[in-house]
């Protein structure tokens, strides 16, 4: 038994060392290679706009100050979003969708999920680019939305 | 009598065979993705908010390739104890991760083979899958290890 377990350790080890180092190899070599620690916020959107908490953002929506938009599909959207939030994709035609708040001028906050907090971004830049000011983007998402008990609304919820 | 049934069954050589076959395969397939996008699969690790982020970058960097030589491996039948071994443990890793993640209610992409946005979103299915794959894995190191990286 404990030489069985030995030859596993063994046979783990040798394989370990070898992905390791041609892991790295790889890294080292190739263009697309990352570094080896991430730069302080490389996990983070980039974007024009400002980045708002979810309790400032609570702060706005409960005072009626807000717009959430909602930068997922349709169908996340559909399963989940925050309590009369809009839904508009990251694209011109989701730009357009919204040309009727534009007047009053609102504050609009963007969001998506961890997963895509990326399209967040992408629609705060293309509000900001359209002539609206007074954009902010939700910066943990949904999930911190939900992690602090805020209201959600959507099929999964029913 | 039946567990020696069970065990008549379970030390099948085609049955050992065509699970190091499965296995190796999806791990050949997953790490394929991931290899081919190291920044794609790092920003699905840090979505799962269980790593320092110092750490990620080192991860996404050699994951997939011991995922890739274990994937090898295991098809080929060299070192067929220690690739399933580190295959299990990967497994375990993995399904910790999903279980926390559903836990916690986020909605990210499981890095499980199409990593970044639009990759499969954790779920029980990911998770089903995982603990189907850890069965395998010890199938394969009680009834295959040493047999089957020799003889089959």
């Amino acid at each position: 038994m404990r030489s069985l377990l030995a030859g596993i350790i063994r046979e783990a080890v040798i394989i370990l060392v070898l992905g390791s180092v041609t892991g790295l190899m790889v890294n080292f070599l190739r263009d697309g290679g990352i570094p080896l620690v991430a730069e302080a916020d490389a996990f983070r959107i980039r974007t024009k706009a400002e980045f708002v908490g979810t309790r400032d953002a609570w702060e706005l929506y409960q005072a009626g100050s807000a717009f959430m938009v909602d930068a997922r599909d349709a169908t996340a959207f559909e399963k989940e979003h925050i309590e009369g939030a809009l839904n508009a994709s990251p694209t011109q035609a989701g730009v357009d969708s919204l040309a009727w708040i534009a007047a009053a001028d609102p504050y609009v906050i963007t969001y998506a999920s961890s997963a895509s907090q990326r399209q967040a971004g992408v629609l705060a830049d293309k509000l900001i680019d359209a002539g609206f000011t007074r954009v902010r983007v939700l910066l943990y998402g949904i999930e911190g939305w939900k992690d602090a008990g805020h209201p959600i609304e959507g099929t999964a919820w029913r | 009598m039946a567990m020696r049934s069970l065990t008549k069954i379970l030390s099948n050589r085609y049955l050992l065979l065509g699970l190091r076959l499965v296995l190796g395969a999806v791990f050949v397939w997953a790490a394929w993705h991931k290899i081919a996008d190291p920044g794609g699969f790092a920003r699905d690790i840090y979505n799962y908010r269980m790593l320092p982020e110092e750490t990620i970058n080192l991860m996404a960097i050699i994951m997939p390739w011991l995922e890739l030589v274990c994937g090898i491996f295991i098809i080929i039948g060299a070192l067929v104890r220690g690739s399933a071994a580190l295959i299990g443990l990967m497994l375990l890793v993995f399904i910790i991760a999903i279980s926390s993640a559903l836990a916690r209610g986020l909605d990210i992409s499981c890095g499980c083979f199409k990593v970044g946005d639009g990759g499969r979103l954790v779920g029980l299915e990911t998770l089903i899958e995982d603990i189907l794959m850890v069965a395998a894995v010890v199938v394969i190191l009680a009834f295959g290890g040493r047999s089957l990286s020799r003889r089959a």
